[in-house]
């Protein structure tokens, strides 16, 4: 039976010294999930993958990818994109692929045709005879990219797969990702600092601070429970009069005015009823009432901001 | 095994790629097999042959310590190597998969300064009989000096390529690398000078064993040193910025 999760931890902890950077982590990451792994530099996203490749040993607890434990049989089922790209400035784009799929024991036709497949995919098919060490930051991420998919492995861990992309890699790169996870099951651990994109693609998160885990979550899920109920008030002809009678309501616990639009934070969503009320009973037009929706940047901002206090 | 022959075969498409690295290995043939014996025309064919020993090794000296250096440090500094270890090579395959490269290498490098004493010698002996003493007919190498150039040789080029992982993956910069790789070979003037110095004018048999011996010890302590020192762990906290 496969196993459920593809990444298992358990009070993972590791330290430098006399400097804590993971601080018994535990998370369980199912199989199909694109994993937002999110946090501020230094707060142990790079310390964290190196315990899951086993390229650092843990002072405490353990670590798990698909139920095997981490080492040589493991990393057969990952693919990787670190933060540099590690490829190969004097070897072809075709060589640096040819390499990693000798590693991963693919039989010869198979690894000729698949390197082919991904070059062309990724649109370098007519420079793979080039050598990489002249590319543009773009071309060489794509390259890293493909070479993570050499193997077509159940897990990729991908660290800021986006970065330095135009636009219209950007996307492609993006859509590869959601795909990857939908079409095989395949499970991605996406260590990014971008929370938009974390946002648009990722089907859980996992916030850490300081090598805790504060969050983890849907992101849907993490912006219900995070966000106090909030509506803005799109109104005509309003009053100073009207304002003070509406920040007097009890349920209301934070109102801020711009031009004709009220936001309100509300100690219950019902509330937004009463202060309709009040408003009208004022003489106030109200034109809209629409419920305000946080980001997972302002949550993730938030937190990190109560974390820190 | 197999693992070891990928890493070694990426070694040679990725490092013989560097035209100006291949350049100064030849170039190294060429002093240390050519000039320095052509200086030393006027002794007899025996002296000659064993006073250019110490050259001909230090051409594989020269190369193993630049390759090594190569094969380590540079890869540890442009970040590849961290992705390498997060592979399912063994750190084995891949620190031997290195070794062995750098080892080709400079035996091929010894192998070439060999070629061209040979040629070199021999040509200026057609030109200017009288300008070597002894017996007549072509120059060649007696038994007892090739067993010391390809059985001792490469025993000396293990120490340097071990002294030379090990110096690369503790350092933080290419210069320093290069310069401690070519420090680490000055121990070797000692064995090198007792073969050159010592048994001058006739090389005898048990000397070149008994060094040969001592070079295997020495050669276990460095590659055991090194791999020690090739863990995933002690590799990723290093890389250099």
């Amino acid at each position: 039976m496969e196993h459920p999760w593809a990444i298992q931890t358990e009070g993972l902890t590791r330290r430098f010294g006399a400097r804590t950077a993971l601080d018994n982590l535990s998370f369980r990451i199912p199989r199909g999930t694109i994993f937002g792994f999110l946090g501020p530099n230094g707060a142990g996203k790079t310390t964290t993958v190196r315990l899951l490749l086993g390229l650092l040993r843990p002072d405490a607890g353990w670590a798990r990818i698909m139920g095997l434990p981490v080492g040589t049989e493991a990393r057969r089922l990952v693919g990787v994109l670190l933060d540099r790209d590690g490829l190969y400035d004097n070897l072809s784009a075709w060589d640096n692929l040819d390499f990693y799929g000798r590693i991963h024991r693919l039989p010869s036709p198979n690894r000729t045709k698949r390197i082919e497949e991904l070059l062309r995919f990724s649109g370098l098919w007519e420079r793979r005879d080039e050598l990489v060490g002249g590319w543009s930051k773009g071309m060489r991420q794509k390259l890293a990219l493909a070479r993570a998919l050499l193997a077509d492995p159940p897990l990729l861990i991908l660290d800021e797969p986006t970065s330095g992309l135009d636009p219209a890699s950007l996307k492609m790169v993006r859509d590869l990702i959601v795909s990857l996870a939908a079409d095989r099951q395949r499970t991605i651990f996406l260590c990014t600092h971008n929370l938009a994109e974390a946002e648009r693609i990722c089907t859980q998160v996992g916030l850490i601070r300081a090598g805790r885990l504060l969050v983890q979550e849907e992101p849907q899920t993490l912006r219900l429970r995070m966000s106090r109920p909030q509506v803005i008030i799109t109104t005509s002809g309003l009053s100073r009069e009207a304002v003070m009678a509406v920040r007097r309501l009890p349920m209301v616990q934070d109102l801020a005015v711009e031009g004709a639009d009220l936001t309100l934070t509300l100690s219950e969503p019902a509330a937004s009823e009463a202060v309709v009320a009040t408003l009208v009973a004022e003489g106030v037009g109200v034109r809209e009432v629409r419920r305000a929706t946080r980001s997972l940047e302002d949550i993730y901002l938030e937190l990190m901001q109560e974390e820190e206090g | 095994m197999r693992e070891i022959l990928i890493v070694t075969r990426k070694e040679f498409r990725e490092q013989l790629r560097q035209r100006r690295d291949v350049l100064r290995y030849l170039w190294f043939a060429v002093v240390f097999g050519g000039l320095f014996p052509l200086t030393n025309m006027g002794q007899s064919r025996e002296a000659l042959a064993i006073g250019s020993l110490p050259w001909l090794a230090y051409a594989g000296v020269v190369t193993a310590s630049g390759t090594t250096v190569g094969a380590f440090f540079l890869e540890r500094q442009r970040g590849t190597l961290e992705t390498l270890l997060a592979t399912p090579l063994s750190d084995l395959a891949i620190f031997a998969g290195k070794v062995i490269f750098s080892l080709f290498i400079s035996l091929l490098s010894v192998l070439a300064a060999v070629a061209v004493e040979l040629v070199a010698v021999n040509a200026a002996f057609v030109v200017a009989p009288q300008g070597m003493r002894g017996v007549a007919g072509p120059f060649s190498f007696p038994p007892l000096i090739c067993f010391a150039l390809f059985v001792t040789g490469p025993l000396l080029l293990v120490y340097v390529i071990g002294a030379s992982t090990l110096i690369s993956l503790r350092v933080r910069s290419i210069r320093t690398a290069n310069l401690l790789g070519l420090l680490s070979t000055l121990p070797l003037v000692v064995p090198v000078g007792l073969v050159s110095l010592v048994a001058r004018p006739g090389l005898n048999w048990g000397f070149v064993i008994a060094l040969t011996g001592a070079m295997v010890v020495v050669d276990a302590v460095a590659l055991r040193v090194a791999l020690g020192l090739f863990g995933r762990e002690t590799v990723v906290l290093n890389i250099p910025t």
